[in-house]
């Protein structure tokens, strides 16, 4: 059964933001993108606070998650996501431009699902943003929702 | 004794007689005689009186009231204390019957009543000899008996004190046996000779050797040695025992080296050594104590040598700068490195290429000391050439041998190293930059593993700007050179020309003179101007021009020199004659161009020819002139008669040609001499044989040079003169003078002749063995060197007599011969004259006569001595006419005893002497003498004047004529009568005497009174080893006497002989097997009968072993004492007890207080620990640990305390103590020194450490900020070229359609630009990540490695033929991860920039050889590239192709190096435009775990 859920995309910078959901809607996958422009939002969205309190119930199937980012950074969100019971489960895949071996560390040993970095190539960036986004929006297997009935 | 023995007057007589009238008689006649006399009128009174005194003699009457005088005397016989006084019985009976009761009863005679008072007095007086000479014998023998006994008990309690004295000593070494032992520091013990007496277990440690390598052992033997504080080798007479040996001072604080032959590294040791002296003030023992300063050398010298090399290289380059000469500049160079950078030693080598390729040394500085002349080192690739330097120069690299003592590369200079003092070296190639080496500098370094890193650095540095030093002055100097030779050649020229004797002029084709040297000059008066241009025709002083000119036509036209001699005037219109040499010149097309001629003067050579020529002919000696080709150039007319032939046959001919010797030797002798002469140019001497008209003849040839102007021999004169007579004469006499002298020399007198002076000329065999020197060395002396001054002036008076008188002179002179013994000569001088009748000196003739003079002089002595003895020997002698019996001789002895005089005697009938009673037997006796000759101790008795008989013994011998008809007799006669009433008690005591000395212990033995044994019992065959038959009769000289002692045997017997009482002695003797033993002596003079001294007895014992053990204590408990009181370090003893201090003088010297001051330990206490606190704490520890000790019986531990001198000073120490007996020894060792140092190091550790961590926290801030930046270009760079290539694609999907294809092209132009830069950007960041990377090291397998990176690119080049060629490639310590990066790049670009090619060849492998490092390298047979950009080819974004020909950043090869260089190797490059390219990348060799990341 396919359902369709939301892909939360955490992403300061505006055109990145841009060039993904572009890429993203190539394959009609943009309408179901909430964007999140650092970690602190990102946060508000996944607990339904702040200025996403008002935001209908669930979890996303994926986020994708920049590192480098104002306020609180991709790294930060992550470890929050992996040590909440509540969002544990939701697939984290970090879209960044970094390939320090360091980042690429510490994400795994929080547990990430994925890591991906970002080609300077617009096509290959688009192939990049498309795969993860149908991989784990359409293709995976989504754990069950923690909260059923919301 | 004696004097009683001698003497009458007290002799006491007891006269027992009970009537009264008979007693009164005897008494006053006996007491007339001068005895006294005690009377007793019966037995009881008589009894009772000899209770208390005895008298020497009773006169007994048989017949007295109640008790019978036989009773009395049985009485008095019975009792032991009277039973030995002689009893003459006083009787009227007559019978025989009381006569033989008396004797029975003990009597000695027997005198009937009525008395005759001379028969009384008679019989008294015999009595009271006889008995006293019994008595005087017994009482010799109680006393000497006692005299033993006394001896033996003074033996045996001797013995028992010095075995309680050995327990003492031996207990007492035992203690400080232990004391030493217990030291804390090391100690050993030397002996006088320098061996090793003692040491203790530090001492052991620190030496590396056991107790039994030590022992015994001097100082210098090679298990162990010193070296001085520069590490060179320390002269065996600088080590401390023997410096303290050689000064008798003690010695403090000295440092040296100690090197062990076990260990590797040597100890640095502070020596203090102390002479141990005995009470004679000989220096005994040397104790040496060591302490261990090693540590605190070390750190020292790291810092010093540290400071001292920055300072030495900007020495150098200041040097560098100045240098204006290469051998200065290395001077100074080598001088610096040594002196200002300490180094032992450094040297400059520059290669040979010779055939052993050598290096030669040509400079060096420092502590060479012969090494370079003997290490023969060279540049070959030999065991000699594999060395520092010579590898260095080979190679072209540095090379460095950390340890001289372990390196496998310097076996052939290891010895001769080490005893250098060089441990560690360094050799630098000196070179031009990417030149071959033209030398090394070698430095020396006295400690191993001195080249760090940074040092190499340094010193390479320094070895660079050095050869760029010498090559620069190198070049100034070839250009000086050059031009210095052009000018020296050009001067020299000219110098010749101008200076030249000779005549040298220049003609041109046309005969023209071009030039004239001074000397034509003066022929022309000096006009040169007027001369030159004209030809000789013109103008000249020649004699005969056209001839001149002719020659040189010759020249020009054969182009070939020639000489001639032509004659000319000079200015002074002389004639002379010159010999001139014209030698063409050639132009450059080899045509003659001009002619030089040279001339000389030669009129005086052939002035000189010709009166040689006069002189020759004259000659009446030989005169023959060879040439050099050894043929006559000329003989003189003596040669010509003498050969019978003209000289015309002679000249041309050779010696082989012409011999003048049919003997082929004498010949080629003079040939020979001939040659020589030629050769060496000087003249030589021979007799030589030839064979003349007139028969072979002996000739004196002397050969002699000629010399030319120039010093060359041109031809030899040989003038040799006939001394065959002469020879002839001579040998005749040489043959007449050898016979003479063999008749001097085989004469046994000394033959000698002087001259006037006295002064030797000559001597015979004789005359040498006498003086004891040879004739030659006799020869030219004065009997004052040869003998005293006395003999000497009386020689001289005696020859000068001689002289004077003219006359033959016989004298007796007195002489000392070569042995020092005095010899009387008899010589008889005789002068002799030259022929005009003057005295040129003396012949003397003499025989050594001191025998014969010495025997007469000792036989007069010897004849009167006999006479003297003769007449007053005990024996009575009487000579006897055997025909007729009358008497022709006696001796007062004969004459004295029979009561007549000596003539009464001669002359009588011998039966004349003899007593009525014995006449018919001694008539019988000289009948049997007449028969046999000899009478044998026939007992008769003698008849005196008085006509008393006389009992005697006769021996005869008789004197013979020479039919062998007997003479006379020669008769002695001994009194006997005496001996016969002695000889039975003298042999009981004597019995008694010999149990009692064979079954001693000790020796008993008796001398005569020529000091030969006669008595020699068991004990003396033990101790001396003869037996007693062989002992008997032998002088003590000849047994047990030293060598030594043989001078002085006779004062020794004679103070044996003559002293009173027993004399005791302890003496070193001889065993018969001849060792030298210790004998103790207890010796009595043995007196005879008359008071002689007739021997001596003694008592000895064989004490060696027991002197040797007591002298063995004494030495060792003294050796000890010392040792305690000398330790080079303070000790103590405290009593466990009492805690009663003793202490040693180093620690009153160290802590200044005496050990008055401190009696106890709690004084020591309170005044070693002032603070109170401190003191609580010390006395806590201390009682604890002293209870401890107490209790467990064990030592104590070793503590440290802070203690207070006396003088306020405190002193680290630490005490260990050791329980010995009822003490413990307390050791204080000073650690102050070390703590200092110990704390000085640690500090300067710490201020390190500061440093290093300071500078680590500014690294790691600037990495932070380096990775910050990195991370920020990774994201921050990358987005904005994200961003264009993706608005651009998305323009491009907008308005793709509507865009012209220009625009379209600008498009994808910007679109691959932001690509570039992408790639740029991600290179650049894995470029600095290599840089930041944390290394992990482990062990690669490169094999495997390669063949996965080549796996991996498998996909991209599926298409293209690769021919791959992996060699074996080894297994490194390094970052897999980086090397993996490396290899990467390496095999992309191979496969890269093979990319043109159909073929690809790719070869991946290592380089063999390589000890300390692995070499590997990719080759391609690619495009390869222009080594000229061979350096570019590693930096970043260098790129030798264009990027439309090859894609990539440039930044693979700078990623590259960067990872080798982190892994401590190296990369270069080789290639060729076309022709491929090989990488090498080499990694240095580690230990897994050696080489962690310092980046």
């Amino acid at each position: 059964m396919i359902s369709i859920k939301r892909i939360l995309l955490v992403e300061d910078d505006p055109k990145d933001i841009e060039l993904t959901l572009a890429a993203l809607a190539e394959h009609n996958l943009a309408n179901e993108v909430a964007v999140a422009r650092d970690g602190v939002e990102a946060l508000d969205y996944l607990y339904r606070q702040g200025s996403f309190a008002q935001r209908p119930g669930g979890n996303p199937v994926v986020v994708m998650l920049d590192l480098k980012m104002p306020r609180m950074d991709g790294v930060q969100v992550l470890r929050q996501i992996k040590a909440d019971e509540q969002l544990r489960l939701i697939p984290v895949v970090v879209l960044t431009s970094s390939r320090e071996s360091t980042d690429l560390q510490a994400c795994y040993q929080l547990g990430v699902n994925a890591y991906v970095v970002k080609p300077v190539r617009f096509i290959e960036f688009v192939d990049a943003v498309k795969q993860t986004g149908i991989f784990w929006a359409l293709i995976n297997q989504s754990p069950p929702d923690p909260m059923p009935g919301e | 004794m004696k004097d009683e023995m001698n003497s009458t007057r007290f002799d006491r007589i007891l006269v027992v007689d009970d009537t009264t009238a008979s007693l009164q008689l005897l008494a006053d006649l006996l007491i007339a005689h001068g005895y006294t006399v005690n009377p007793a009128s019966d037995g009881e009174l008589a009894l009772e009186f000899v209770q208390s005194t005895l008298p020497d003699l009773i006169l007994l009457d048989i017949q007295l009231p109640s008790m019978d005088g036989y009773e009395v005397c049985r009485r008095l016989k019975a009792d032991e204390r009277t039973r030995s006084i002689p009893i003459i019985f006083i009787s009227t009976l007559e019978d025989k019957h009381g006569k033989v009761k008396g004797f029975q009863a003990g009597g000695v005679d027997y005198i009937t009543k009525p008395f005759q008072a001379e028969e009384v007095l008679a019989r008294v007086r015999t009595h009271l000899r006889l008995q006293k000479l019994t008595m005087g014998l017994e009482h010799a023998v109680c006393e000497r008996t006692e005299e033993l006994a006394t001896a033996n008990q003074l033996l045996s309690q001797e013995l028992s004190e010095r075995r309680k004295a050995e327990a003492r000593l031996r207990e007492s070494e035992e203690k400080y046996r232990g004391l030493i032992q217990r030291i804390q520091a090391a100690v050993v013990v030397h002996g006088a000779d320098t061996r090793i007496l003692t040491s203790n277990s530090q001492a052991q440690q620190l030496l590396g050797l056991t107790d039994e390598q030590m022992m015994g052992k001097s100082a210098i033997e090679p298990d162990w040695h010193f070296s001085r504080e520069d590490g060179t080798a320390m002269p065996v007479e600088e080590y401390p025992v023997n410096r303290v040996l050689a000064t008798g001072q003690p010695l403090r604080g000295a440092v040296a080296r100690v090197h062990r032959s076990t260990a590797q590294e040597d100890v640095w040791v502070l020596i203090h050594a102390d002479p141990v002296v005995d009470e004679q003030g000989e220096m005994t023992q040397v104790i040496v104590t060591f302490v261990d300063i090693t540590a605190s050398r070390k750190a020292q010298a790291d810092l010093h040598r540290l400071n001292r090399q920055l300072r030495a290289i900007s020495t150098c380059n200041q040097v560098l700068m100045q240098a204006s000469e290469e051998q200065t500049l290395l001077d100074e160079i080598c001088r610096i490195v040594c002196q200002e950078a300490g180094y032992r030693m450094a040297w400059v080598g520059y290669p040979q290429n010779d055939d052993a390729r050598t290096v030669r040394p040509v400079a060096w500085a420092g502590f060479e000391e012969g090494y370079l002349a003997e290490a023969g080192i060279t540049w070959a690739d030999t065991e000699r050439g594999r060395g520092p330097s010579g590898r260095a120069i080979r190679e072209g690299g540095s090379v460095c041998i950390q340890d001289f003592a372990a390196d496998p590369h310097v076996a052939p200079w290891r010895k001769s190293a080490l005893q250098r003092g060089y441990r560690s070296s360094i050799a630098l190639p000196l070179k031009a930059e990417r030149a071959t080496p033209f030398g090394a500098l070698c430095i020396y370094s006295t400690e191993p593993q001195t080249f760090t890193p940074e040092e190499m650095r340094l010193l390479e540095e320094l070895a660079g700007n050095l050869a760029f030093g010498i090559t620069t002055l190198r070049m100034r100097a070839e250009h000086n050179k050059a031009e210095q030779q052009v000018l020296a050649s050009e001067q020299l020229f000219r110098a010749l020309v101008e200076n030249s004797p000779d005549f040298i002029a220049r003609y041109d084709l046309e005969f023209r003179r071009i030039y004239i040297n001074p000397a034509i000059q003066k022929l022309f008066s000096g006009k040169a101007d007027t001369v030159l241009g004209k030809t000789p025709a013109d103008q000249s002083p020649l004699n005969a021009p056209q001839v001149y000119m002719d020659h040189i036509r010759q020249v020009i036209e054969t182009a070939d020199e020639c000489t001639a001699e032509i004659p000319f005037r000079t200015a002074k219109g002389e004639m002379h004659w010159g010999h001139m040499r014209f030698v063409p010149e050639f132009g450059p097309d080899d045509k003659v161009v001009s002619v030089l001629a040279i001339g000389r003067d030669i009129s005086e050579i052939k002035e000189n020819e010709q009166r040689f020529r006069m002189l020759a002919e004259n000659f009446p000696d030989f005169v023959m002139r060879f040439d050099r080709a050894g043929q006559y150039t000329f003989v003189n007319p003596t040669v010509e008669k003498a050969f019978g032939m003209p000289a015309e046959a002679f000249v041309g001919k050779t010696l082989k040609e012409l011999p003048q010797h049919r003997k082929p030797g004498q010949n080629d002798a003079l040939l020979t001499l001939i040659r020589q002469a030629f050769e060496k140019g000087v003249a030589n001497h021979s007799e030589m044989y030839w064979d003349t008209q007139v028969g072979e003849r002996i000739f004196e040839v002397r050969n002699a040079p000629e010399k030319d102007v120039a010093g060359t021999v041109v031809t030899v004169l040989c003038i040799a003169r006939d001394i065959t007579d002469a020879k002839q004469m001579q040998e005749r006499l040489e043959r007449e003078r050898a016979l003479l002298r063999c008749l001097i020399d085989s004469a046994s007198d000394l033959i000698f002749i002087k001259d006037q002076d006295g002064v030797y000329q000559a001597c015979n065999k004789a005359s040498e063995a006498f003086i004891g020197l040879s004739e030659s060395e006799q020869i030219g002396k004065t009997d004052y060197a040869l003998f005293d001054r006395a003999t000497a002036d009386k020689i001289r008076i005696a020859d000068q007599q001689v002289l004077d008188k003219a006359i033959p002179l016989r004298v007796e002179e007195w002489a000392t011969d070569k042995d020092g013994r005095r010899l009387l000569m008899d010589t008889i001088k005789s002068p002799f004259y030259d022929l005009d009748g003057k005295p040129l000196g003396l012949v003397g003739i003499g025989r050594d006569i001191t025998e014969r003079i010495r025997a007469q002089a000792a036989l007069k002595a010897s004849e009167a001595k006999y006479m003297d003895l003769y007449e007053n020997a005990p024996d009575m002698y009487v000579t006897v006419n055997a025909k007729t019996a009358l008497i022709e001789e006696c001796n007062l002895t004969l004459a004295d005893t029979l009561g007549y005089s000596k003539a009464e005697i001669i002359g009588r009938s011998v039966f004349d002497l003899y007593h009525a009673d014995c006449l018919k037997e001694a008539k019988k006796t000289f009948e049997g003498f007449v028969q046999t000759g000899k009478v044998h101790d026939k007992e008769l008795q003698l008849k005196r004047k008085n006509g008393s008989k006389l009992d005697i013994s006769l021996n005869v011998t008789a004197v013979r004529d020479e039919d062998g008809q007997i003479l006379v007799s020669r008769s002695t006669l001994r009194d006997i009568t005496e001996r016969m009433r002695t000889e039975e008690r003298m042999l009981r005591s004597d019995q008694r005497l010999r149990l009692h000395s064979e079954q001693s212990p000790l020796g008993f033995l008796e001398w005569d009174d020529k000091f030969r044994a006669v008595e020699w019992n068991a004990a003396c065959e033990r101790i001396f080893g003869y037996t007693r038959n062989e002992a008997i009769g032998r002088h003590a000289r000849d047994m047990i006497l030293p060598i030594e002692v043989h001078d002085m045997v006779d004062e020794i017997f004679h103070s044996l002989m003559h002293q009173t009482g027993g004399q005791h002695s302890i003496n070193e003797n001889l065993t018969k097997d001849g060792r030298i033993i210790i004998c103790e002596w207890y010796n009595t003079t043995l007196i005879d009968k008359d008071g002689r001294s007739i021997g001596v007895a003694s008592i000895c014992q064989d004490i060696t072993e027991r002197k040797q053990a007591e002298d063995d204590l004494r030495e060792s408990e003294k050796r000890f004492k010392e040792l305690f009181n000398k330790a080079a370090i303070p000790l103590c003893l405290i009593n466990k007890e009492k805690g009663s201090l003793v202490i040693n003088a180093r620690f009153q010297q160290d802590f200044g207080y005496s050990n008055e001051e401190i009696p106890t330990i709690s004084e020591w206490w309170q005044l070693a620990y002032p603070d109170p606190d401190y003191r609580k704490r010390v006395l806590n520890v201390c009682d604890v640990e002293l209870q401890r000790a107490v209790k467990e019986n064990t030592s104590l531990r070793s503590i440290e305390y802070r203690v207070t001198c006396k003088n306020g000073d405190t002193r680290d120490m630490v005490v260990s103590g050791s329980a010995i007996g009822e003490n413990f020894l307390l050791t204080f060792f000073d650690v102050t020194e070390r703590k200092k140092a110990d704390e000085e190091i640690r500090k300067l550790n710490q201020r390190l450490e500061e440093r290093v961590s300071d500078r680590t926290a500014q690294l790691q801030a600037a990495n932070k900020e380096l990775e910050a930046f990195a991370y920020s270009v990774s994201h921050d760079l990358r987005a904005p070229l994200r961003h264009i290539d993706g608005f651009l694609e998305l323009l491009q999907m907008r308005a793709g359609t509507v865009l012209d294809q220009k625009s379209r092209h600008y498009m994808n132009s910007i679109s691959d630009a932001a690509q570039k830069m992408g790639s740029l950007i991600d290179d650049l960041l894995s470029f600095s990540r290599m840089g930041r990377h944390a290394m992990s090291f482990r062990q690669v397998a490169l094999g495997r490695l390669v063949h996965e990176v080549i796996q991996e690119f498998a996909p991209d080049t599926a298409d293209r033929t690769i021919a791959w060629c992996i060699g074996d490639l080894p297994t490194v310590i390094g970052d897999a991860a980086m090397l993996r990066i490396a290899l990467v790049n390496l095999i992309s670009n191979a496969l890269k920039f093979t990319r043109p090619r159909q073929e690809v060849q790719i070869e991946i492998g290592s380089l063999a050889g390589h000890e300390t490092e692995a070499v590997i390298f990719v080759r391609d047979n690619g495009v390869g590239f222009d080594m000229t950009y061979v350096d570019k080819l590693f930096g970043v974004f260098q790129r030798l192709h264009r990027a439309e020909e090859f894609e990539g950043t440039g930044i693979g090869l700078a990623s590259v190096r960067r990872i080798i260089t982190r892994h401590d190797g190296r990369t270069w490059a080789e290639g060729k435009p076309e022709h491929g390219a090989t990488f090498y990348f080499a990694l240095p060799r580690r230990k897994q775990g050696g080489g962690d990341d310092k980046h």
